[in-house]
């Protein structure tokens, strides 16, 4: 069999903290290696050039993921992105998440652990931003990145496909590979 | 509560300099271009609370070093901070008074033939907002004329202190509910002028603690808080990172700290699993580290990397210090550049609750700062440092917008 590397493109580092944690438990079986690229504050031309570089090579493979942020829908955020790229990036590897990163995070708290972590209680994620989550951080925590780091302990993938449409829509996509 | 504003004339490098401070700042230059002696006015201005100004003079190097020494000690230098303080308030009687603004203010002149310094005129001058507790708004406003902002001005001058109001109505509400405040009227006559009102024992002026002695100032070595170092009593990191093994022992007997420094550091170092410090020859500490290599076993310091070292003194730094102001000298160094991205993330996470200054020369933390963060410090034609915010400069927006990346334009030279 030959060697699968899977490329993922996020933002910046909460993105990356949440792929090691989240995702590459799941899909480290199925891959030989899997690695991360942050592609914030960096020149277009130069995410483009590692996805020319990825399309080329054998058994390898690359998820571009993007915060939805403003965007009105999923099919604008895409086309967006294609266009910007020049066509080069692929539409079937863009993931959007809905609405931030931090939404995803949020929904894997089911209700003993937010309770643990001092949050209080909410629905679906779907529209949940960065302020969101800063407003609903308990002052005990005076790092953003020490409470995103606790949810993770906590984080159930099951409870975050029920709370999260993007997240459970690109989970059932990855459980199909 | 943060430096929104510095002012300096004739102080080491600069001739004159006039600018304002974010949360999150990011100073790079060319080498010997002033990045240094930018930080020696904060660590001035600490050393002038922490100690005497006769010591900070010995600590800044004598006049002739504190003084740009193409202009010479003449005139002496000037220093003001202008202090943002939006999240302090206390009572007094019915009001809730908060801080807005305070502006510090320092002259310092030649004394004697000894190198030092007195101050000539020194003056703190607080913008405050007054809101009354009680919902029965306009009956407590009788009481004040409706005043709801004010200003309070408390001036050393040629050995004499004075207060003075705006508006004067002022006086008399403070005179009859604060005070301590008119304790420094015991002064008015006569003070020494090689002594600050800043440290003296009559300045009960709000907020009660000192600002600047809570600037942190850092320049870690790895080698030297490798090295064991004496258990002391209360202690803060020092500014070379000496006594890292101390600071740590005292962090990890807290729960929660505990769990907070192992967090973050293992954001940024994924297999480091725990850290603190072991006893060396009984009266030393040193630095421990259990790695989820080598079946979890501790690592004494003399085994890590200095790249481990330098980024746990940056966590310390940041986040368990309990200063207003971080400055950060090189944070990079040691740091593999995928790791540099985190390292800047961090101190943006921690400017969140206090003010961050770092220098640098990397690329990498150049790029993640973002250019509404950078300061460019350079010489100008007569080798006086300025600083300048590239964001502003016309020919950096046009290479940005033409996809350049910022770490690029900075390799070349090209932010100024």
């Amino acid at each position: 069999m030959s060697y699968r590397k899977l490329y993922f493109f996020v933002e910046g580092s909460d993105d990356t903290r949440f792929v090691e944690n989240v995702l590459k438990p799941i899909l480290s079986s199925r891959f030989d290696h899997l690695a991360v690229v942050e592609y914030a504050q960096r020149p277009l031309k130069i995410i483009k050039s590692f996805l020319v570089s990825i399309n080329s090579m054998q058994d390898s493979g690359y998820y571009y993921m993007r915060d939805i942020n403003s965007s009105p829908c999923v099919t604008s955020k895409r086309d967006d992105i294609v266009s910007s790229f020049g066509n080069r990036i692929d539409e079937n590897r863009i993931v959007i998440v809905i609405k931030e990163i931090e939404g995803w995070y949020l929904a894997g708290l089911d209700e003993t652990a937010a309770k643990e972590l001092g949050v209080k209680q909410f629905g679906t994620t779907d529209s949940m931003t960065k302020e969101n989550l800063e407003h609903m951080m308990p002052t005990r925590f005076d790092s953003r990145k020490d409470f995103m780091i606790e949810i993770l302990k906590r984080f159930d993938i099951d409870v975050a496909k029920q709370k999260n449409n993007s997240f459970n829509y690109f989970m059932n996509e990855l459980e199909a590979i | 509560m943060a430096i929104k504003r510095i002012q300096v004339e004739n102080f080491k490098s600069f001739k004159e300099l006039d600018l304002e401070l974010g949360n999150f700042n990011v100073i790079v230059g060319a080498n010997a271009a002033g990045k240094s002696n930018f930080s020696q006015i904060f660590k001035f201005l600490k050393n002038i609370e922490e100690y005497d100004l006769r010591d900070a003079t010995s600590m800044g190097g004598g006049i002739e070093s504190l003084c740009n020494i193409g202009i010479g000690t003449e005139k002496g230098f000037r220093i003001n901070a202008i202090l943002g303080e939006e999240k302090f308030s206390f009572q007094i009687k019915d009001f809730q008074l908060r801080i807005t603004e305070s502006n510090w203010s320092f002259d310092f002149k030649p004394k004697g033939p000894q190198s030092d310094l007195k101050v000539e005129n020194e003056r703190l001058k607080q913008t405050f907002n007054l809101k009354p507790l009680e919902e029965d708004q306009e009956k407590l406003f009788d009481k004040l004329d409706s005043i709801e902002k004010g200003n309070m001005e408390v001036s050393s001058e040629k050995g004499g202190l004075s207060v003075i109001f705006d508006p004067p109505e002022l006086e008399k509400f403070f005179e009859e509910n604060f005070p301590p405040l008119f304790m420094t009227k015991v002064f008015e006559k006569e003070m020494p002028d090689d002594i600050l009102f800043l440290r003296s024992p009559f300045s009960l002026m709000p907020p009660w603690e000192g600002f600047f002695k809570k600037i942190g100032i850092y320049d870690i070595d790895p080698n030297l808080a490798k090295n064991p170092v004496k258990i002391t009593g209360k202690a803060e990191l020092k500014e070379n990172g000496e006594n890292l093994a101390v600071i740590l022992d005292k962090i990890v007997e807290g729960e929660d700290n505990k769990r907070k420094l192992c967090n973050l550091v293992h954001d940024l170092l994924p297999f480091v699993e725990n850290i603190g410090a072991m006893k060396f020859a009984e009266k030393s500490l040193m630095i421990k580290l259990k790695e989820s290599y080598y079946g979890g076993k501790d690592l004494r310091a003399d085994l890590l990397s200095d790249g481990t070292i330098n980024i746990t003194a940056i966590v310390v730094a940041l986040f368990f210090e309990g200063k207003n102001v971080i400055f950060l000298e090189e944070p990079e160094r040691n740091i593999h550049p995928h790791l540099i991205s985190k390292v800047v993330d961090m101190a943006k996470d921690a400017s969140r609750n206090k003010q961050i200054i770092l220098t640098t020369h990397s690329p990498e933390v150049v790029r993640n700062a973002g250019i509404e963060n950078l300061l460019l410090v350079s010489r100008d034609g007569n080798g006086f440092s300025t600083i300048t915010r590239p964001k502003d400069n016309e020919e950096v927006k046009i290479f940005l917008k033409n996809d350049l990346g910022l770490d690029e334009i900075y390799v070349q030279n090209l932010l100024g």
